[in-house]
Order: C-alpha cells, then structure tokens, then sequence
C-alpha cells in the first residue's frame, strides 16, 4: 500500500514583513516518489513540522483511497474511459449514437414509453465515469438499439464485446 | 419568449403559467421552455427533490432566476433553504444541452454518502453562468465532485461563476475541470469540508482559468491545483484570499511545461497586498518582503526557486515585467539580483536576463536581447550588482550581481518595455528585484 515514508521541511532563515516565513515541505512515498509542497507561507506562530505531518497523513489518506479504487478496478478490468468507448464504436457509429441522442425527443416515431426509457439510459450514460468492462447489459442494450438503428453490426458488436472481456 | 413558474408547493394544475399553477418539477419546466430567451421563475423556497440522477438538457437559451414569488417575484438566492436535488439522498444531477444558460439563486444538491457529482455544461457546446447560486456537494463520498464539461478532453463548454458558493462534502472531493473556468467573486463555503487539492483533474480545453476575488480562505492549507490533470493548463487567482499556508502548485507530472501553471496576482491569506507568485514544474517566483532591494520601490523581491528540472537550455523562465520608459537614448536596462547565503557569483548560464524592445522606428515589432552566455561560449560571472549593502534582510553572507541586455539598446519610442529572469541552475534560489533600472 503506497504511504508516505519519509516527510522533510526546509524553512528560510529569514522571516517576512508579517513573520511569516516561506516553507517547502518534500514528502517521499514507498515507491520513492518526490512530493514537494512549496514554497508557500507559514503564518507566524504555526508550526510548519504540524502542517507537514497533516499534509502527510492526507496524502495517505488519499494513496489508500486510490489504492482501493485500483485493486477494484484490478479484479474485473480496468474500466474504459468513455473517450475509449466510443473509441470501440468506430466514427460512423459513433456519429449515429450522436445524433440519435440529439434527436430522439423530436422522433414521432418512437413511442413515448421508448424515449423514457432512451432518455434515462443515455442520462445515465452521461453520469457515467467510465465504462465497466465487462460490458454491462445496459451498454449492451445500447449497442442493440443502434443495431436495429443500422447503425451497427452484429460483427461490430461482438468485436466490441470480446475486446471489453479480453 | 415566455415564462415558467415553479414551485415544489404548488397545488394547481401544473402547467406552469402562473405560481398557483407552477410546475412543481424543475424538469417540467426545462421541458416547457423550448424558445430561445425563456424564463424560468423558482421560488426560492421550492425543494425541488430529485428521484434519479438527472440531466437537465436545456432546450434553447433559457434563464433559470429563483425569486420571492410572495415580494412581487423579486431575485431570491435558494441559499440552503430551498433546492434542486435531494436532501437525504444522493442523486447526481446534471445540467446540458448545447445552449447559452444563465442561472441566478439555483442550489444544486446532492447529499448522502455515495458517489455522484454536479456536472454543469455536461453538453459539448455547453455555455453556462451561475449567479449567486450555490453548488452543495453534500454528499461525503470521496468521490463526490462538482465537474465541468462533459468529461472529454476534446469538447467545449464554459462555466461561468459570479458571487456563487461553492461547497463540499470530504477533503477528498474537489473540481474536474473539462471547460472554460471564469470564477468572480463568492467562496468555498466553510459550512462544508475543505478539499485538500481544488482542482483535482482537469483537461487540456480547460485553459485559462480565472478566478478574481474569491474567498478560498477555507482551503487552508490545501493545494490549488494538483498533479492529476492532464495538458497546459494555465490557472490564475487574481485579489483573492487564499488559506493559511495554501499550496499553489503541486508537484507536476509530466515534470516540465506541458504541465500546469499558477499564477498569484496580489492574493494573500491575511492583509497583506500586493504579493505575486507563479509556479510552474521549473520552479516558482514568490513575493519576499523580507529581503529586498533597499531603495526600490516594490518594497519586496522576487524570490525565485528551481527545481531539479531547469537547465541551462531549458530554464525556469519568470513572467514578463513591464516598466514604462520615457527615453528614447541608448541603455543597458538591468535587474539586480543577491544570491543570499554564498559570495559566489551566479555565471550568466545560471542566472541572465531577456528584454524585449522596440528599436525600429514606426513599428510595434519588439526585438529580443539577453545577457545569456552563448550556446557554445564558456560562462562568465554575472557583474557586481548595487552591493549587499544595498539590501536588505540579507545574511551576512551574500553575492550582489545584476542581468542585463547583454549590450546597450536605444528604444525607437517612448513607452513599455519588458524585462525577465531565466535561471537555468537546478536547485537554485535567486531574489530579484522585481523593478527593472536603465539609470
């Protein structure tokens, strides 16, 4: 697990016209990476090894929290961004999911109970950090509607599926 | 062009036209206003909760105003009192559509524990400003985050934020930043949690960002701009004030200038004026009042600090500083510099200085001159500046040089000339003064 192994603070000498004094934290992680924090100013009457030893415990507390995220990610796969979803779909389809989402509200065509459920999974869709892998089925619903849009091929979608389970 | 009341107390029949019949769903009204300069009244008591997450896909370009229905519909902010989310809940909400938005006195809110966001120009093409609204991140999953953009590094949005509130809930949570970012005026909110790092991610279409007279106080000793986004991004705090020992910068990745930079224009956390900083992966310029060229004006220096990654060929390069002049005969414009804590001179492939002037007679074009040491010449010391004696705050030990133009120049008109410090030793620590002399 990634945490600060090593936290060092350098202070100038000289003090400024307030008494603050300008202060650059260098923290070190297991990994040997170099965090440095600075220079910035430390108000007179603070304790600059206190606010390093607060920086140092949020940046545990931030590498556990990454380190969680990574070993979730790590036990399906890691996820795909949403660039790189639609990376899979190709320009051609990627410009009809486009324009359907920007046109379907005004399609007499599709029933009302169809566009409320479009409208939800395409707003989902947007609230969507990343896309799991493998795909879940609402995506797969998705690339079914398209489908029938002739927007995509059953080809195109199966590629697009083994790439997300390989 | 018409006008949407809404109203989550409402009992009429739904239809928005009056506040007896307001829609008692924001969506509705988004829905309703399909014509371009729309209006859409809230009553700013209205707890407009949220059953899903929701994207709010403007339609046209649409003004959303939170009003006091009951004191002749006069602009009302939300504050906390009233709404558009949930209070117990977490649902993410979103606001899109290709428009221009306006929105004055709109809280949105999310709250609960799990992850979701507030998403503002979620639409590429997205051109939305906030006023006196307030942003309630109140859910406290570290997760939670107010984002801008559409999250793709290659679409367009802007957000713009006037006397609005911005408030989280964990030090974990901050702003993805995928959209033009202009901040005026209002503040973190301390009713809330102080991020440990502001902008926690952002993209190459986020540059510049602007924030001018914002109370960031509540940061503390946080970090304004931190080392996971991605592009050049240049991000500017102008007469704000920042929290105790804030960070501005940190430390970049990849480490050189295709990285993200920060400039301080006259912030400060307590009472003080007039301080200037920029930060950069090279290294940073900082305002020292406690050592400074005695007689200069600036009452400060310009503390300069590098890091392992400037060089001779690629050194930590200072902003421009410009000076009016009022002469038209040759000069040697210069700026002294003190090397504290050594009497070794700073050769002129450590330390020189770049101006740019005008010399051509009838023509804005600057010209470029430098005291750098030729690319294939040894390295020379710099010259013997004013003298330490003429600073102060000094240690007993130091070195006075000054940079100049290398050679004189003779401007071809009255008016601004520019001057800068390269330092291309790593490691290093250089003051300057920051006001550049010809006499």
């Amino acid at each position: 697990m990634t945490h600060i192994v090593e936290s060092t603070f350098t202070a100038d000498a000289h003090v400024q016209s307030d008494g603050s004094r300008y202060v650059t934290e260098r923290h070190v992680d297991n990994l040997g990476r170099v965090l440095t924090f600075g220079p910035y100013l430390c108000a007179d009457g603070m304790n600059p090894a206190t606010v390093m030893a607060q920086r140092a415990a949020r940046l545990d507390a931030e590498f556990a929290l990454r380190d969680a995220e990574a070993a979730q990610a790590a036990q399906g796969r890691t996820p795909w961004s949403k660039l790189e979803f639609r990376d899979q779909l190709g320009s051609a389809t990627e410009q009809a999911l486009d324009k359907l989402i920007a046109t379907f509200e005004a399609n007499p065509g599709i029933p009302d109970n169809t566009k409320d459920v479009m409208r939800t999974g395409f707003a989902r869709y947007r609230e969507a950090l990343y896309i799991e892998r493998p795909l879940r089925s609402e995506v797969l619903a998705m690339l079914g509607l398209l489908k029938t849009l002739g927007a995509i091929t059953q080809a195109q979608i199966d590629a697009i599926v083994a790439a997300a389970n390989a | 062009m018409a006008t949407y009341k809404v109203w989550s107390g409402a009992t009429g029949a739904n239809n928005g036209t009056s506040w007896t019949d307001a829609y008692t769903s924001f969506a509705s009204a988004v829905s309703a206003a399909t014509a371009s300069g729309d209006i859409i009244l809230v009553h700013y008591t209205s707890q407009l909760n949220l059953a899903a997450d929701t994207t709010f896909t403007f339609l046209n370009n649409v003004s959303v105003i939170s009003v006091d229905k009951d004191a002749s519909d006069a602009p009302t902010a939300m504050g906390t009192g009233g709404w558009i989310g949930h209070s117990t809940t977490t649902y993410g909400i979103a606001l899109a559509g290709a428009y221009r938005v306006y929105l004055y006195g709109i809280t949105l809110r999310i709250a609960a524990s799990s992850t979701r966001t507030i998403n503002l120009a979620a639409t590429d093409g997205a051109d939305q400003t906030i006023e006196n609204c307030y942003l309630w991140v109140g859910t406290t999953a570290s997760g939670g985050s107010v984002i801008l953009g559409t999250g793709s590094s290659s679409s367009n949005g802007s957000v713009r934020s006037k006397n609005s509130t911005w408030r989280f809930g964990a030090a974990s949570q901050g702003i993805t930043l995928g959209a033009r970012l202009l901040v005026e005026g209002g503040s973190i909110s301390s009713a809330g949690s102080a991020p440990s790092t502001l902008f926690n991610s952002f993209y190459p279409n986020a540059a510049p960002v602007w924030f001018r007279g914002v109370d960031l106080s509540f940061l503390g000793s946080g970090t304004l701009v931190g080392s996971a986004g991605s592009g050049a991004v240049t991000f500017n705090f102008d007469r704000c004030l920042l929290g105790t020992s804030y960070v501005a910068l940190a430390t970049q990745t990849p480490a050189n200038l295709s990285a993200a930079e920060v400039y301080i224009l006259d912030c400060s956390t307590g009472s003080a004026q007039g301080l200037y900083g920029y930060h950069n992966a090279q290294g940073s310029v900082v305002s020292d009042t406690g050592i400074k060229l005695t007689a200069s004006a600036a009452g400060q220096s310009w503390k300069i600090t590098t890091t392992a990654n400037a060089s001779f060929y690629t050194p930590f390069v200072t902003p421009w500083i410009s000076f009016y002049h009022s002469g038209t005969s040759a000069i040697t414009p210069r700026i002294e510099i003190l090397r504290d804590g050594s009497t070794t001179a700073y050769n002129n492939d450590e330390v020189w200085a770049e101006w740019l002037v005008k010399v051509t007679a009838s023509s804005p074009l600057a010209t470029l001159y430098s005291d750098r040491r030729g690319l294939t010449s040894s390295a020379a010391a710099q010259d013997t500046g004013a003298g330490t004696g003429s600073w102060t705050g000094a240690s007993g030990t130091a070195w006075s040089g000054k940079c100049d133009s290398g050679a004189s120049v003779t401007p071809a008109s009255v008016g601004d000339l520019s001057g800068r410090l390269c330092v291309g030793a790593a490691n290093a620590t250089v003051y300057a003064s920051p006001e550049p002399l010809v006499a």
